[in-house]
Parts: C-alpha cells; structure tokens; sequence
C-alpha cells in the first residue's frame, strides 16, 4: 500500500477481479510473488481460465507452485531479488523500444532518474544477483510489452521482505514503462488475504490515517473529525505493530486491545511477541474462538463470526458487499461493533447505535469515498470506491485519465539484499507461506473436519539434493533451527523449491513457523521480512531426547485445538 | 463399459475441494458433528502435487479390474457398469491396493467395521480397516460430488455414450485429413 500510495497516490488494487474474465490472447498476465491458485483459489482459477483462453502467463516465483506449472514462462528468482528481476525486465523493453513512450511522457515523471538505475541492470547482470536466465528475462519482458494489456498481481511473496516497499515500486515502475494503467485488463493489483482487511484499512486501522486515508497529521482533517466526534484528537501517528511491542518493553503501552488477531501465532519471532505480551499490565482479547493470544489475556471478549453478524466487508478490489447474519451468536458472544460500542459507552462516550446501518451512514458522512454507498445500494449494485456520492456508480479502475497523485511517480530502486542471509551455521534459506487448505494460524480451518482432513498436519519442503546431504528421506522427522527458536516437523523432499531453499506455514500449534521466522522489517512499513531467513535442518534422533516417537502429533493434538 | 470419473489436469487448481465432497458423501452423519463424532477423514478421490502437475487421482473403474481379480473373499464385484467394493466382506488383507496399478484404494477406518464384531479386538486396540475407492457416489442424489463441487469443472463423467460420440468426432476429424 506504501508503494503504490508514493507511485500513484492511491495504496489500494487499481482495477477489478472481473475484468480477468474478459482477457484474451492479445492479453497477458504477470503474477509475481503470488501462489494465486493456492492463496486466492478463485481468483487463480480466474487467471488459469483466461490462460485457456490464449492469454499470456509470466509467474515470477521461487518455488514450483501450481501457478507456475501452468505458466508460459516461469522467472525462478531467487528470494529477495525482485528488485533486479524487475529493473532487468525493465531494461529489456527500453533497450529494444518496446516501451510505451506516450504514456510515459504525459502521465508519469521522474522517468531519467529511475532509466539511468535501470541501465545496469542488463539481464545477464540480474542473471548472477537473481538466477533466473537472460534469455527468460528477456522473454518474459517482450510478452509483458507487447501485450495490448497486462495486468500485474502480486501478494505477500514480494511484499514480505525488508526491501518490500522497493519491490512494489518496482512492479508500478514496470506498469508505468508499458502503459499498463488507467484501461481494463491492466493495472497493479495486490490481492488482499484477509476478506476485510481492505476494509479494515479503509476503516483507518493503519495508524496514521482516519477513515478513508485521512491523515491524522492534517489540521482540517483533525478539525473534522473533532467536530464529528466532538472530542479532542491527538495529531501523532500511531504505532505499528512491531513499534508497540518495542514500546510494551519500554512500559509505555501498558494496556493492549487485540481483537480478530492472533499475534501469538502470525507475527515474526513468537517467542519475542509472547515476552512482550506477558510484560503488558492488561491484554485484552476479543475473538471467536481461544486462540493461543487469548489464552494469554487477562480478558476475553467474546466475539462473533461472518455467519452471526450483519455489516459489510470490503474486497481486494474495493468492492463493499454486505455480510447478513444467519444465525444468533452463539452463548454471549457479540458482534464486534455491539462489544466496542458498550466498551466506549462504559467509559463515559455515548454510543448507542440501533444497527450496523447506523454506523455505516456515520462513516459515509466523514469519508468522501464511501460517501455515495448505501445499504439499500449495494442490495443490487456492485460498487467500488470511492463512490463520492449516491448517484456515481463507483470507481472498477482507478488512475483513468490521471492518477490519485496527477502524474505516476517511477522510483530509481536498486537492489538490496535480505536481512539475514545463509551462513556456515544456518546453510539453507527458509520463506514462509500458506497451504490451501488453511487460513493463517488455524484458528478456524484446524477445527474444521474437511479442511483440516485434507491436511492436518505441517511438513517442510526441502529440495532432494539437499535432502541427501542431510540423509534425509521424504517423512523423515527433522528439526528447523534458526536464530529465533526451533521446531519439529516432517520433511516433505520436493522438487517444488530449488537448491538451497525450504519452506513451511505458519498454520500448525504443533509446529508453529512462526517461531523461526525473522522480525527485521521493511523500514517504510514495517513489514516484517517473513519470506527471507537462515535456518539449520537437521534429520532427527530421538534418542537425542529420550522421548517417543510421534506421540505429539497424534490425536491429543487435534483435541487441544 | 464401465463408467469412470477422471480430472483434467490443465484445469485443476489443486483446492482439494475434492477430497472434501468426497469424504462428506461417504459419512451418514452431519459434517457439522463429525470432528466431535471423531468421523475419520476418508476422500476415495487424492489430489497429488507431484513433480510436473497436480491432479486428482481415482479409481478407473478398469474393466478386467485387477482388484476384484485379486481379492481372496470374492468382495470386489462388477455391478452397474462400475467395480464395487463389499465392504462388509473386506478382511483387509490389502491385495487390492498392491494389485491396483492407479494407487486409487485407500485402508481406511471405516465406521461400519468399527461396530463389527472381531474375535481380534479380544486381543488388541488395532481397530480393523477396509478398502475403499472412489464408488462413483452410487446412491447420491446429483451423482458424484466432485463433478459437482468442483470450482473448475476439472471432473467428467464418463460414460459409454460418451465415449461413442468423442471416437465419432475424432473419427470424423480424421477422414478430412485423408482428403
């Protein structure tokens, strides 16, 4: 969001899920550091859909996912080197003129700046920084140019790291070169992995905006807000998460208010994120089930799931669709809005809202972009903001005509490496991500009969020529060490990564991923650096402790969970 | 001929929803319940990452099926052009799983043995497993679940009729290559 707000002046996906629907074999598409079909399946089968159709597919990914089975051309990077796969791709179609020159000279600036850092990067110098061949390089740069359209798509596997904001820059930067903004089947196109988190940041959870990207250092804007919620507004930015648990250890937050998040469990180095939330004088916890941050609270709130609350939620693609409740909470758990609603009341704060309507018409009145969207609306219409008022149809692409900021901003990025590289101690490289068949810690997906069936327990991908060094076989139990902490899993020996890299989630207790990974972050966003660390894989003895065999994986897990 | 259920791997996005149709046509009891039930997880249909494609893989209902050729208690039979395991009669001696070239039987505990009288449960906490494989949904209203569930449609139904009119066109398509 970062990225594309310095680029184009708007963080949010420039155009629509549905227009995937309408490409062709004139069209192509770019996914990068995105493992679509297993993160975002309906949109993955959208993108293998329109490959059916004779679009183009460039995959940029370290690993062999399903995407880049199906891919026309597969760019295998190494992690961390985005960068220079995307500045070489660049200066392949400047180098051979396939760039969009109109586009570049009236919407964009800062284009010598960021051509005179691209000109290193030829693609057999990238070739030695990112491993993937010239030839590919150039191949997939040619496609991307002379689609009539590409659209880019990416995700956590390029925003991920301490160079993520560099990384999103340079997938604008490669958009701007081909003209791929502004039109239909184009654009750059995050995908969002929690089905509100758009709205959550639309809502001004980020902490230095109001609603709808306000910025709380704005005197006008403060001023409004003051006015509309007839209190005193501080005009600081707020803290990130990584910044707060600093500032827990420094006891100048004292209190912590969690509610739809299980840090315990998602954030960077868990051991550190437990030591932190155990020094807090009050943890609060509002969530559907006890997740393993609940259990650490001093109070629980109960809350309630999509199924048992009216509302809306908004999409990738800025949609706001609503969310109508099915059944009653169950016991005395409560929607969130009810729950903070009485909590601001209990502490002297009228709230009496009579429905989440009321709220939503609320925030229409101090948030131009959803200004125009109203419940009865979006009934029938699809609408995405920002949608100033009730008779505008909402906004499916942004950046027609001009960008949110006037003209597209290319950034000159060079090439960083990540925090923490292999070494004589830790030799392989580890990156984290997702399975399909569960949701982030497992707090849902693990309690459910299907998708936990299908995969109930962690396993880490290892490459065979590493696996034999190890004398490691495939469903051999082995131990993950890195700087942070270790765990037990069992290997799964696959050609799905390369040489030199492993993978696991961070969706089993048992075996939580997070307890290895690295808190150095992207120093922009904070970001944490989840794709890239150092770790040691050792096949294990279990003589080594004394104990028995694959006795914690076994059923008495599934019950604790 | 025998009628068969197979996937298109240039479709499948590897979701597994699959496996989870398919495990929830195969229990009497409510998915809802079934992880307090303790209702094992039993898909007949398995979707394989291997090295170059993922894919589901099931039962092709052959039809001088290996299996049934194999099985010592006579319990695989061919009825209504499909291959169906009797699994009150399986012994779980597991020579159809070496039998079958496809790998599509799975051992599985299946809830009907578990209330199966065994002279073996005198002597051990083994609980006896079965063979199963994919039974083409025989009995489920809108026919196999994974044609059904499927998000990319990667599944078909084929049956004899089928196979008929896709030789004809193929047929048809070559005499104009003769011309």
């Amino acid at each position: 969001m970062s990225g594309l707000g310095t680029a184009f002046g708007s963080g949010a996906m420039t155009n629509s899920i549905d227009e995937i629907d309408l490409m062709d074999e004139k069209d192509a598409i770019f996914a990068i550091g995105t493992n679509t079909t297993e993160c975002h399946p309906i949109i993955g089968l959208k993108l293998l859909q329109a490959k059916d159709r004779g679009t183009k597919l460039v995959v940029a990914d370290p690993r062999k996912t399903d995407l880049a089975m199906h891919a026309d051309v597969w760019l295998r990077q190494k992690p961390g080197t985005d960068v220079a796969l995307l500045n070489a791709m660049i200066n392949v179609i400047l180098n051979e003129n396939l760039a969009d020159n109109e586009f570049i000279n009236t919407r964009t600036e800062n284009f010598e700046q960021m051509k005179e850092t691209v000109l290193k990067y030829t693609p057999e110098y990238s070739e030695k920084i990112t491993k993937v061949p010239a030839e590919k390089i150039r191949e997939a740069a040619r496609i991307i140019a002379k689609s009539n359209n590409t659209a880019s798509y990416y995700t956590m596997g390029i925003t991920q790291h301490t160079t993520g904001v560099d990384n999103v820059l340079s997938v604008a930067n490669l958009a701007m070169v081909t003209g791929n903004l502004g039109k239909p089947k184009a654009g750059v196109n995050p995908l969002r992995g929690q089905n509100n988190v758009q709205g959550a940041c639309d809502m001004g959870a980020l902490p230095n905006v109001y609603p709808g990207y306000q910025a709380v250092t704005d005197p006008a804007i403060k001023e409004k807000f003051e006015k509309a919620w007839n209190k005193p507004l501080s005009d600081k930015v707020g803290l990130t998460i990584p910044s707060v648990l600093n500032e827990i250890m420094k006891d100048n937050v004292k209190v912590l208010y969690v509610f739809g998040e299980n840090p315990v469990r998602s954030d960077p180095d868990v051991t550190h994120v437990k030591h932190c939330l155990e020094h807090l004088d009050c943890l609060i916890v509002q969530d559907i089930f006890l997740t393993e941050t609940a259990e650490l609270a001093d109070v629980v709130l109960p809350g309630a799931s999509f199924a048992e609350k009216d509302g809306t939620f908004s999409g990738t693609d800025r949609r706001v669709q609503r969310v109508r409740k099915a059944v009653e909470p169950i016991g005395n758990s409560m929607p969130d809005w009810l729950i903070l609603s009485k909590l601001i009341s209990s502490m002297g704060y009228p709230s009496d809202y009579k429905s989440p309507e009321e709220i939503f018409n609320e925030i229409r009145t101090v948030t131009p972009s959803y200004a125009g969207i109203t419940y009865g609306r979006i009934e029938n219409e699809v609408i995405s903001w920002p949608c100033p008022t009730e008779d505008h149809k909402g906004t499916p692409i942004l950046h027609i005509g001009k960008f949110s900021r006037g003209l597209g901003k290319f950034s000159a990025i060079e090439h960083r490496d990540p925090a923490e590289m292999p070494d004589k101690e830790y030799p392989l490289m580890l990156t984290t991500g997702r399975v399909v068949a569960h949701y982030h810690t497992g707090t849902m997906t693990r309690r459910c009969w299907g998708l936990n069936g299908t995969h109930p327990e962690e396993s880490i991908e290892i490459n065979p020529v590493d696996a034999a060094k190890l004398n490691i076989e495939d469903g051999d139990e082995v131990s993950v060490t890195t700087r942070r902490g270790s765990l037990i899993t069992k290997a799964q020996v696959t050609t799905r990564v390369p040489e030199g890299l492993t993978f696991i989630t961070f969706h089993f207790t048992e075996n939580p991923g997070n307890i290895l990974t690295n808190s150095a972050a992207d120093p922009i966003t904070q970001t944490p650096e989840y794709k890239v660390c150092s770790v040691n894989v050792k096949k294990l003895d279990f003589s080594d402790f004394g104990c028995q065999k694959r006795k914690i994986f076994k059923k008495e897990t599934q019950n604790a969970v | 001929m025998n009628t068969f259920v197979i996937a298109n791997p240039k479709k499948c996005i590897g979701c597994k929803a699959c496996e989870i149709a398919c495990a929830v046509a195969h229990i009497d009891k409510s998915v809802v319940t079934a992880n307090k039930d303790e209702i094992p997880f039993s898909p007949r249909v398995n979707l394989i990452r291997a090295d170059i494609v993922t894919t589901p893989i099931q039962c092709r209902q052959c039809e001088d099926a290996p299996c049934a050729n194999v099985c010592p208690v006579s319990g695989i039979i061919h009825q209504d052009d499909k291959i169906i395991i009797k699994t009150e009669q399986c012994i779980g001696c597991k020579t159809c799983i070496l039998a079958c070239p496809i790998g599509a039987m799975n051992m599985v505990h299946d809830e009907a043995t578990l209330k199966k009288e065994s002279k073996l449960s005198d002597t051990t906490n083994l609980e006896p497993m079965v063979a199963i494989k994919c039974d083409l949904c025989v009995g489920r209203e809108g026919g196999p679940a994974c044609v059904e569930i499927c998000p990319a449609e990667a599944f078909i139904l084929v049956e004899q009729k089928d196979i008929n009119e896709i030789s004809k066109n193929k047929r048809k398509a070559s005499t104009l290559r003769t011309v």
